[in-house]
């Protein structure tokens, strides 16, 4: 019980290092999640638009993505990135950077996977439609992902609640650095360890607010969606 | 190879369903004027030509060719499948003009024009998925005339409409058939009574007779004057 409320009084006596831990956090999570989106959403928009040979290879390697390891995508990326790698001279290990590309290939398939889904379905029902008015692929394209949106969202924050419950990859690349690469969950983890355990508790505090807060989100536009009746 | 300027032809059109011949060499002549209307009982391949036609499906092999005023049609469809985009009843009639890159202020032109021509306006910002079915059919003749085609492909344009909204469509028609070219499928006998210039009686894959509504109402085809009789062909 004490541990809970040492843990609230943490979150809410807006301490600057848990909050900093916090920000970097979110910082990391969205870069690597709007890269995601930029590069994800195009070609799930593709692989439900299109026909061409090697297609259903292409989804399978995307879904079996999605299930890899964390941590074999942080010792991947560590082999790589290290001074003796071949991409060491780009020198990005133990930087907020790597820790990006690490939640980039992490929920990534996960955007591409979910979002072909989702379009496919819709792109299956419109067909008759696109082909009537001799729609082109790029406004075909266009015109699923606009009308699949608000169910984009959904796909878009599980991308999101992903890269923000990420430990392995990111301690492993991201060296959980004081001031510079410590996020919640590598903070978690060590502070556990050490057994300060009100620290570990309001970042997971922290996190539960996050995810309650983007389900709320989600909620509230499926709601205005309904109202507006274009599902 | 047709040549004349003003043509719908298909010439030895091949196609099958389930892999079992459907469309065997069907070879026809549709008037270019006024409306063509498709008879035949279900299952017969009335949608199946309409489709053929707009191009919807590829025919194994034969040759379609359509030619008005020496060029190709800008044809407008009527699917029985009837599709609208998770939109308001306004921006699904906007997107065939949007996608061919029209200028906004054209498109609200022409689609205010046509909702205020039908009697639609009031609907404008309703989610087009919502509307009955006999409003979605209609809002789906309305919206095959946003790009002001000059081919209109019709497939059972009125078999959820009211009697008002039936008028109203068959109306237009009669009013545009010297302008557009109407190819439609009906089951109704009276409304082929009422619209068609021209009529195709198809049955089981075979163009049985393609010929002036007066001279189909005269035939002395058993199985037309059966289905002028009955409606139905067992």
């Amino acid at each position: 019980m004490n541990v809970l409320l040492e843990s609230l009084n943490l979150v809410f006596s807006f301490d600057p290092d848990l909050y900093e831990i916090i920000w970097l956090s979110l910082k990391v999570s969205l870069f690597a999640l709007t890269f995601s989106c930029f590069l994800g959403l195009p070609i799930a928009g593709v692989l439900s638009s299109a026909n061409f040979t090697g297609k259903k290879t292409i989804i399978i390697f995307f879904n079996s993505m999605m299930a890899l390891p964390p941590v074999f995508v942080g010792l991947l990326l560590y082999i790589l990135f290290s001074q003796t790698g071949p991409l060491g001279f780009f020198e990005i290990l133990y930087t907020p950077s790597i820790m990006i590309i690490a939640q980039i290939i992490i929920i990534l398939p996960i955007i591409i996977s979910v979002s072909t889904e989702l379009l496919q379905q819709m792109f299956d029902e419109y067909k008759e439609m696109f082909d009537t008015f001799e729609v082109d692929l790029i406004s075909k394209i266009r015109t699923t992902v606009f009308d699949a949106r608000i169910a984009l969202v959904t796909c878009i924050l599980t991308g999101l609640g992903r890269a923000l419950s990420e430990v392995g990859a990111i301690i492993i690349v991201g060296g959980n650095i004081v001031h510079y690469t410590r996020v919640m969950t590598t903070t978690i983890a060590l502070e556990t360890s050490k057994g300060n355990l009100s620290m570990a508790m309001s970042l997971g505090i922290v996190l539960i607010i996050i995810a309650i807060t983007l389900n709320a989100i989600v909620m509230v536009m499926k709601t205005i969606s309904r109202k507006n009746s274009y599902d | 190879m047709i040549n004349s300027e003003n043509h719908i032809t298909l010439k030895n059109i091949n196609y099958s369903v389930n892999n079992k011949s459907f469309f065997n060499n069907l070879s026809t002549d549709i008037s270019t004027n006024g409306i063509t209307v498709i008879l035949g009982p279900n299952g017969s391949g009335k949608t199946l030509l309409t489709k053929i036609i707009k191009g919807l499906i590829k025919p194994e092999s034969g040759e379609l060719s359509i030619k008005l005023n020496g060029t190709t049609p800008n044809t407008g469809y009527l699917s029985q499948n009837i599709i609208f985009l998770r939109r308001n009843v306004f921006n699904n009639l906007a997107y065939p003009l949007e996608i061919k890159g029209f200028k906004k202020k054209m498109i609200n032109k022409r689609i205010e024009f046509l909702l205020k021509y039908f009697g639609f306006s009031s609907k404008k910002k309703i989610s087009a998925r919502n509307l009955s079915e006999g409003n979605k059919q209609y809002l789906s003749f309305i919206r095959t005339l946003v790009s002001k085609p000059n081919l209109l492909i019709l497939d059972e344009p009125s078999s959820n409409l009211d009697m008002q909204f039936t008028k109203k469509v068959e109306n237009f028609l009669i009013k545009e058939r010297n302008k557009i070219k109407i190819i439609m499928v009906t089951h109704d006998l009276f409304q082929a009574k009422r619209l068609a210039d021209e009529i195709l009686f198809i049955n089981d894959g075979e163009i049985i007779e393609v010929s002036s509504k007066n001279k189909f109402l005269k035939s002395k085809n058993k199985l037309i004057q059966k289905f002028l009789k009955e409606g139905v062909i067992y």
